[in-house]
Parts: C-alpha cells; structure tokens; sequence
C-alpha cells in the first residue's frame, strides 16, 4: 500500500440482511489531511469510521490504516487512532479525570498531566466532575479530549462539534486544525457543512452507503449553481448575448437580469463586460446548498 | 497497555457488589455458628423427609457440624455467589454494550480476548474476595461457641463454592457473547442454575434421578463432601476445566461479535417490526441518481 494513505478502503460493502448500510466504498485519505466525510442519517458514514477501528466487520472489501489491516492488525490501527463515537457514552460513575486516566492506561501512553489540563483548558473541561453530572456538551467535550488523548495521528470522530455552542465549535475547529499541523490525519463525519467549509481539504459525501463525490471543498463549491443579478445602464442585451455554455438567464426584468451558473462564472462575465453595468451581485453558494442538491436527487 | 486496568475497573465497579455479598455470607455463618449448639440436640432425633438429603448431602445427619452446616450454609449460600457471577458476568460485555460503553473500550488499542479475560479475571477476584470477607463470620464467632469443626476444613468449604460459581460465570460469559442481550443470557443462565441444583436435590431424594445428578454442577460442588473428607481437587478440577472450556467458547463469541453502536440493544419487537415493514415494501432496487455535473 502506499506509504502516503492515511487510510485506503477498498470495496468495502456492509449489510445488515437485506439492508445495503454500505455499498463497495472506496476511498483515500492521504496523511496529514482534514478529511470531511459527510452524508445524511443512515448514510453509511459512522458504519464506515465503526469498520475501520473493527467493530463491526466488512461484508465484503477491506481496509488499511497507516499501513495496517483493520481486521488482522486491529489493535495496531487502533493504537493509532483516536476515535470519538457518534453516539458517545461514558462511564457515568468516574469523574472525567479517571475516564482520562483509564484511557490512558488502556492506551498504555503515560498520564500526561500537561497535555491532559491543557487540553481541559482549551476545551474548558472540567475534569474533577462525575460523568454522571455533565451535560451534552460537556460529554462531548470528554470524548474529544479523550480521543485526542496521547496525540495520536489519526483522528476518527463522528460528529465532533454535535451538542457544542458555537464558541466551542470554533475552538474544536482550532484544535482539529493544529492536530493537523503537527502532522496528524483529521478524518470526521458531520452534518455541520460550516465546519467542513472552516477547516476541510476534502470531502466525501455518501448517499445511501454509496460514494457520490470525492474533491476539494473550493471545487465543489465551483462545480454548484450560484445566482448572478446584473443592473444594466439602459436596455439589457438580448438573450442570445447570453447563450453560453453553463449559463442560463432565469429572470429579465429591465434594466435587472437574473442568472443561473454552474461552474466558473467567467464567461457570463465576458458577456457583459462590454456593456455599462451598474451593478452586479453574485451569491456564493454554501455547502448546505451543494449538499442538499446531492440528496435531493436521491429522493427524486 | 497498562497493567490490568480493565481488570482493576471491573474490581472496581464491583466493590459494593462483593461488600454487600460479603456481608451476607458472614452474618449467616455467624448465624449458623450461634445456633448450632442450640438445635444440635433436637436434630439428632429429627426425622427429615428424602428431599433434605440432597441439602445435607454425605454428611447423612443435620445434626453433625458438616450435615448442618452443609444444609445451612453451603447448600444456598453458592447460589448467592452465583447470582453475582451472572450479573457481573452478562454487565461486562452484553451490559456494557447495551449502555454503550463497549464501544469506547473496544475503539481502544487492546485485543477483544484481552478484554474478556481481563473481566473475567475482575470478577474472579471479586467472588474470592466476597468468600474471604465472608469466611470473618466463622472466623470471628467460632470462638465464642467452640463450633466442633475446625477453621480449615470450613476453609476448605468456602474454597470449593468458588468451582461451581466459575462454571456458571463461565456459562454467563458465553452467553452474553453469543446472544444479543444481556437480559437473554442472565435468563438462560438463571435458568441453568435453577435446573442443576434441583436436578441434584432431587436426585438424592428420588432413586430414578440419581443417576442424572451427576448432570448438575452442583453435584460435583457438594459441601458436605468437603466438609467430611477435605477439598476434593479432582472435583474442583474437573468443574475447573469445563468454566475454562465454557470461557474459551465465550472467547471465541466475542471475538465474531459485532457491536452495536450507541447503547442500542437487539430487540425482538424491533426485529418483528423490521421484517414486517420489509416485506410490505419490497426493495425496489431502486439506484441512487446519479451525480449531477
């Protein structure tokens, strides 16, 4: 396998009876990347993250973690990975001090006070509380403090900002940011399309338990509709002035016209240069719309 | 990994479970202690039905310190240990998963087999330290009475509850790694245990059934053998290697199992449900659309 993945799956499929949950993913992660996995509920994404680490196992395919075989060498991938669930439960009866420190032990890594308070702090964390007493919030916090534990160099969470305020999004954001900068493979799923915008290379979208786009965020955002409404000076130009590949006039209300865009909007703005614009606004699409127009075709 | 701390964990969370047996155990055998010089002379002369035999086992009397102490000591007070064995031993994997926490143990960097031994292991030591806590009520009471049997055969006594427990914990273990929920692998185990030792009472009493005692594990575990003759190392053996057969079994279970995510536990309602629903809409095999460029 190549040295550079941080993960390769290939082919994987699982399924529970007649229910396809994942079907023949294949995908790369390559080192040191932030890497958006997203996909609706009951899209296959936390499947994939609970084969990885072998909790459940392949119907079919399979998959490698730095180098290692996620059904014979397990325990290798998993000492390697710092894993938040998606539906996270802790032990209600230990303070968050000791889950930490049964962690570590587990983990065999040494209980690093230092990283461990640092880690409370940005997360604003108190350790010395019952599980039992936390909220959401704060269980989710415990989950990502123990996941980041050690610093190991690949991450896998599942929805790693689910139950946190915003304050805090942006300070997880910061911390998954600065793992990746010391060189650690960020891999997450989520349904906060603002986050994987924030901090995300790349992304996957699932659908149904199949791979419908691997790329860039800027070039998926690229590849979606965007709106442009343009103020003429006068009389517009007429439709054939705009009959360009990607471009599609939906409105013309004199001196306004409104247009659809795919892809770049060079062209359209060829079209108009010559003429005298008194305006012009174009909205830049969110990742929610790219998204939603992905999973609209898959109720239509 | 770290030395045992799955193993110290599961001590851990079974501490009031081993003090609150172990509290038990001690107050009934200084119970027993006290009463014994008082009812001795009237059980010589009393005449029991077939059943009690069973109860009594070799000792043949309930008015010798083995048949009484055989009937009203060991007789049950296994039971008590087995009752924490299935509860400790279907709440580590089966329990742990339906609460959710499996999850976060098993994402960690230890093998399955080391888990459940490491469990195991807890557990093992939790019932040992319930019999040793226990074994202070004779200790403690004995000298005010002057009990005519002597610490180390009582000992020997207490030592051999643990085969018969570690079979069942064994069979509990297994259970709790092959079926989906916890509460069908402590059913099925209760269930075991309900019918070895009646299968043994009732075999002493009723001549037809004698032979299939040696069915029950109880059987094997009697007190009162014990008590007369000293701890029986074949019979422990024996009752030794069948909990270690039935581990190993569970062994291998938990390593095909799958996990549930999130806490969520096998339901035969949902099942029913599920299947019902499929069968009224058929898969289509409808495709996903594809991409849009």
């Amino acid at each position: 396998m190549n040295e550079m993945n941080a993960i390769l799956i290939e082919g994987m499929a699982k399924s529970y009876g007649r229910q396809e949950a994942l079907r023949g993913l294949t995908l790369t992660v390559e080192r040191g990347e932030i890497f958006g996995f997203l996909g609706p509920n009951g899209a296959g994404t936390s499947t994939t993250i609970r084969l990885l680490l072998d909790l459940i196992r392949p119907s079919a395919g399979h998959a490698s973690v730095l180098g290692h075989d996620c059904r014979r060498e397990s325990h290798l991938v998993r000492a390697r990975t710092g894993y938040l669930a998606g539906d996270l439960r802790l032990y209600p009866g230990l303070t968050g001090r000791q889950t930490a420190e049964f962690v570590a032990a587990v983990r065999g890594i040494p209980a690093d006070d230092a990283h461990l308070g640092s880690l409370a702090r940005t997360l604003d964390l108190d350790l010395d509380r019952r599980v039992s007493t936390y909220s959401k919030g704060n269980r989710q916090k415990l989950g990502l403090l123990l996941a980041l534990l050690g610093r190991p160099p690949l991450l896998l969470l599942d929805e790693p900002t689910s139950g946190l305020d915003p304050i805090m999004q942006h300070a997880v954001w910061q911390l998954l940011t600065a793992e990746a900068t010391r060189g650690a493979t960020v891999f997450f799923s989520s349904h906060v399309m603002s986050e994987v915008e924030q901090i995300c290379q790349r992304v996957a979208i699932l659908r149904a338990g199949r791979l419908v786009a691997v790329e860039p965020v800027a070039q998926l955002k690229g590849r979606a509709l965007r709106h442009v409404e343009v103020s003429f000076a006068g009389e517009p130009p007429p439709p054939a002035a705009f009959a360009l590949p990607g471009v599609r006039e939906i409105r013309r209300a004199p001196p306004t016209l409104e247009f659809e865009v795919t892809g770049e909007i060079d062209a359209l703005l060829k079209a108009i240069a010559p003429h005298h614009v008194l305006d012009l606004r174009t909205e830049q699409p969110t990742l929610d719309e790219v998204l939603l127009g992905y999973y609209r075709e898959s109720a239509a | 990994m770290s030395r045992f701390a799955i193993a110290r964990k599961t001590l851990r969370d079974l501490r009031l479970a081993v003090l609150s047996v172990a509290l038990v155990v001690a107050l009934v055998a200084t119970m027993d202690i006290f009463v014994y010089p008082e009812y001795r002379d009237q059980l010589a002369n009393f005449e029991y039905p077939d059943v009690f035999k069973g109860l009594i086992g070799e000792a043949g009397s309930l008015a010798s310190p083995e048949g009484f102490l055989a009937a009203e000591f060991f007789s049950w007070i296994p039971l008590l240990l087995i009752t924490v064995a299935i509860i400790a031993g279907t709440g580590v994997l089966a329990g742990e998963e339906s609460a959710g926490t499996l999850d976060l143990l098993l994402a960690l960097p230890v093998k399955r087999w080391r888990v459940m031994a490491e469990k195991a292991v807890g557990i093992v030591l939790a019932l040992v330290a319930a019999c040793i806590l226990g074994f202070a009520g004779f200790f403690l009471s004995k000298p005010f009475v002057g009990f005519p049997l002597g610490y180390g055969r009582i000992a020997e006594g207490m030592a051999n509850m643990l085969p018969v427990t570690l079979v069942f914990l064994g069979l509990a273990l297994l259970l709790a790694a092959a079926l989906p929920t916890r509460s069908a692998a402590a059913t099925l185990t209760i269930g075991a245990v309900v019918a070895g030792y009646f299968l043994n009472t009732l075999g002493a009493a009723v001549e037809s059934l004698s032979n299939l005692r040696r069915a029950s594990p109880f059987y094997w575990g009697d007190g009162s053998h014990v008590l007369l003759h000293g701890f029986d190392w074949v019979r422990a053996g024996g009752l030794l290697a069948v909990a270690l057969a039935l581990f190993a079994f569970a062994l291998v279970a938990f390593e095909r199992r799958e996990i549930a995510a999130g806490g969520r536990e096998w339901s035969l309602r949902r099942q029913l449900r599920r299947r019902l629903r499929a069968r009224q809409e058929p898969d289509t095999g409808a495709q996903p659309a594809p991409l849009r460029r």
